[in-house]
């Protein structure tokens, strides 16, 4: 009896992390009707370096960000960019000098799809669970950093 | 007419036009807001699509700048105060392949020396950067009219507010002009885990009126950059250029490389240019090394070595020790020590307090 208590208390407490893990998969989305061959993550960085502004028909990339303080923003932001937002300041200080802003910032994953889903040339991410039908996942980058062109399987609450 | 008279002239008309703008969309925001409900009538439609991309247009424009002041407690006693400049930054970007991007700085608007009293009579109107940018392909587009030399790293974000200190290193301005008139083409593209950026740039028009401020006359510039940017920024500038001074023209060829890292608060940069005449004679050189600590609220810790020699100026050493506040990204105060050997008027020593805000 004891056994299979310590089992179902060990069950408990490693369902919810297994299932946290799988959920914290970002999905690089653009608008569905987009067609964009596979992005690497240095041409992800590019992107939303703003070094990048143009898509290869010519299309502006209009690359689209969650507010500094978002989990998701912070996680895309230390493993695509390799820095924190807070750290990027005089980066953005440096390209508004050269006359080119930031990416959009959205306050929500909600806000991101929509806004995807209505801006031509469009790119953003969300957690790989709030996926649906708006947009179009191109990439999804794995909780370790990895970056996978095929969807991968997970398991959403 | 010379072309630095043109291009003020055009930005003159372009500061008035893109104010005029900005008025006229304060003054009528229902008219803006109003336009998919007008009157459906063919007359009135046709007005509705012609004031919709003239409205598309005007909300292409954006203004912004930036704007600096000083003082200088010189070694000898002397000192001097500086309103340094007004500087207003003109871009235009309607999101296609074409984009507009302009700086029209007013140089030194006001002057305090002990002594002497305050003065504008050092004031004048400068055209920094004028120029168009158009996107050829993904990995090509193409720049022209006035921009800045891509040579170094200083050079292409000197404004006040985004460098740690008000004095700059000699080598950053008296070896290669700082800005041209001409074409360039440029990109990135992934590199590895990093990105590779080139320049390719040459001059098209000479300037004429350069003399302003002790600068040096620049001819028949053409060089090229290559950058590999990441968590390390490496850079490889060349350089092919022509000083027309008084006594004499020479050509120069250049080479330079710099590097910047960024960690955390902690920031280390330098910068090294040699240049040779064309018969490989020495031309003049010069380097600097820069470190910036974080000292916390905002607070850094900066210091700087830097060494420069040209052939018509002799040689001269500085280092720097200096403190950086920065309350808000775009507001920075400034205080720093420069020694070294003999001041001069481009690089002067002593103790110096600045305040910078870009808007």
């Amino acid at each position: 009896m004891r056994l299979v208590l310590i089992l179902l208390t060990a069950l408990t407490l490693a369902l919810p992390r297994a299932g946290m893990a799988e959920s914290e998969v970002l999905a690089i989305v653009i608008p569905k009707g987009e067609h964009v061959r596979t992005i690497s993550k240095p041409e992800l960085a590019l992107i939303f370096w703003r070094k990048k502004l143009y898509w290869g028909n010519g299309k502006r990339i209009q690359p689209v960000n969650l507010g500094p303080e978002n989990s998701l923003r912070r996680r895309f932001s230390q493993q695509v960019l390799e820095s924190l937002p807070e750290d990027q300041l005089e980066y953005w200080n440096a390209l508004y000098f050269h006359g080119t802003s930031p990416p959009y910032v959205v306050r929500s994953q909600e806000a991101m799809l929509r806004y995807i889903a209505e801006t031509p040339g469009a790119i953003g991410y969300v957690n790989a669970c709030v996926l649906d039908a708006r947009v179009k996942a191109v990439a999804w980058i794995a909780e370790d950093g990895s970056i996978e062109f095929a969807a991968p399987s997970i398991n959403c609450p | 007419m010379r072309i630095m008279q043109l291009l003020e002239a055009a930005s003159v008309a372009l500061v008035l036009m893109a104010c005029n703008i900005a008025h006229a969309g304060e003054a009528m925001p229902l008219s803006l807001s109003n336009k998919a409900t007008m009157p459906t009538a063919p007359l009135a439609h046709d007005a509705a699509q012609q004031n919709s991309s003239f409205d598309d247009f005007v909300q292409g424009f954006k203004l912004g700048g930036y704007t600096s002041a000083g003082i200088n407690f010189h070694p000898g006693g002397k000192t001097d105060a500086r309103w340094n400049e007004a500087s207003l930054f003109i871009t235009w970007d309607q999101g296609g392949r074409l984009r507009f991007f302009s700086e029209i700085e007013i140089e030194r608007p006001l002057t305090w020396r002990s002594g002497e009293g305050i003065t504008g009579k050092d004031s004048y109107l400068d055209v920094e950067r004028f120029y168009l940018d158009y996107n050829i392909s993904e990995k090509l587009n193409l720049r022209t009219g006035r921009f800045l030399t891509p040579t170094g790293r200083w050079n292409v974000m000197h404004a006040a507010p985004l460098v740690w200190t008000w004095s700059r290193p000699l080598v950053t301005s008296r070896m290669f002009p700082e800005a041209i008139n001409g074409v360039m083409f440029y990109g990135a593209a992934p590199f590895s885990d990093k990105a590779f950026e080139y320049k390719f740039f040459i001059e098209a028009l000479q300037e004429r009126n350069r003399d302003r401020s002790g600068a040096i006359p620049f001819n028949d510039t053409k060089g090229m950059r290559f950058e590999i940017t990441g968590k390390f920024n490496w850079g490889l500038s060349l350089l092919d250029t022509e000083e027309d001074l008084p006594e004499g023209s020479w050509r120069y060829r250049m080479v330079g490389v710099d590097f910047m890292v960024q960690h955390k608060g902690w920031e280390f940069s330098g910068e090294s240019l040699q240049r040779y005449y064309t018969d490989g004679r020495d031309g003049g050189s010069g380097a600097y090394v820069q470190a910036v600590a974080p000292l916390g609220n905002q607070w850094f810790a900066i210091g700087r070595l830097e060494n420069f020699q040209r052939p018509a100026e002799g040689s001269s050493e500085r280092w720097v020790l200096g403190a950086a506040w920065r309350p808000t990204p775009a507001h920075v105060l400034k205080l720093e020590y420069v020694g070294g050997d003999q001041e001069r008027l481009e690089s002067p020593k002593g103790v110096m307090a600045s305040f910078a805000i870009l808007f």
